[in-house]
């Protein structure tokens, strides 16, 4: 089945406004793995605005900043942040856009060496694209880094 | 979030990056995508389903060893178990199209002036 082309999507319900502006880039840059996927750590990258509960919410545009959440942090402690229409499954289960559950399982069947102790969590509405590159992603780079992690897995909203 | 993975590959750290939004991916080209052809909001899987979810993780991870060239994106083999799920998202977005046309005002938009174009353009001058 086509995959539903959400570009289209959006400027056909927001007419009133220019294309919806999305980067268009050339090659990246591919890492090698240093370790087996069975030896590695990994951590979450969420742009679901995850976070808890307590703390303040994100702006809801953007926000430049992120948040470290503790992997062991409860499910029940833990909300969306993300002002998107199809919010609607992360907040029954969190783990279809923060599936840090389910990393934990993996460790623990051994398909991964195991996780980072905390994960990082930001929100997705940002347009300011080059603060975004050179400092919101270097800054959870350098988290990421500090964790230990050997890979990153990046899950939008 | 194509950025950022550009960045962390850059940078010497390798990522898996999960997308249900092809085109959008198409245009950012992260170092490893995984597809998934489901609604937007669910790409590790249905609520509540563990097990599958954890069949989608395992299968996008090993992207990390299988993935031989930047910007590949592979469609992983799973469905989505409601067929009519592009009808119910369609309907979503035209029910919260009057939301949606005041969130992208406000992140595009600084002082009246449309700054989020342009910015596609400079980004690409940094990855």
């Amino acid at each position: 089945m086509e995959p539903l082309r959400y570009i289209e999507l959006v400027n056909s319900v927001t007419a009133d406004l220019p294309p919806l502006p999305i980067a268009d880039l050339g090659p990246p840059t591919l890492q090698r793995p240093v370790r087996a996927l069975a030896d590695s750590r990994v951590i979450i990258v969420t742009s679901a605005g995850v976070r808890l509960r307590s703390e303040p919410a994100f702006k809801p545009v953007n926000d430049m900043t992120f948040r470290r959440i503790a992997s062991a942090t409860p499910t029940a402690l833990l909300t969306l942040s993300h002002p998107t229409p199809v919010r609607g499954p992360g907040e029954k289960d969190i783990n279809v856009v923060y599936p840090f559950e389910r990393l934990e399982e993996l460790a623990r069947e051994g398909v991964i060496g195991g996780v980072t102790s905390y994960h990082l969590s930001f929100l997705g509405t940002i347009k300011k694209l080059t603060s975004l590159v050179t400092g919101l992603a270097m800054d959870m780079l350098h988290s990421a880094r500090e964790a230990g992690a050997d890979v990153a897995l990046l899950v939008p909203l | 979030m194509g950025l950022i993975a550009r960045v962390f590959e850059r940078e010497g750290l390798p990522t898996v990056t999960l997308s249900s939004a092809l085109d959008v991916s198409e245009r950012v080209k992260a170092p490893r995508t995984a597809f998934l052809n489901f609604p937007l909001g669910s790409q590790v899987g249905p609520p509540n389903e563990p097990e599958l979810q954890r069949q989608i993780l395992r299968r996008s991870l090993q992207l990390i060893g299988s993935v031989r060239e930047a910007g590949e994106i592979v469609e992983l083999p799973f469905e989505w178990p409601d067929a009519d799920w592009r009808r119910q998202v369609i309907e979503t977005y035209r029910h919260d199209a009057a939301t949606l046309d005041g969130q992208r005002r406000e992140s595009e938009y600084e002082d009246g002036r449309n700054f989020a174009e342009q910015e596609c353009v400079d980004v690409c001058g940094f990855v």
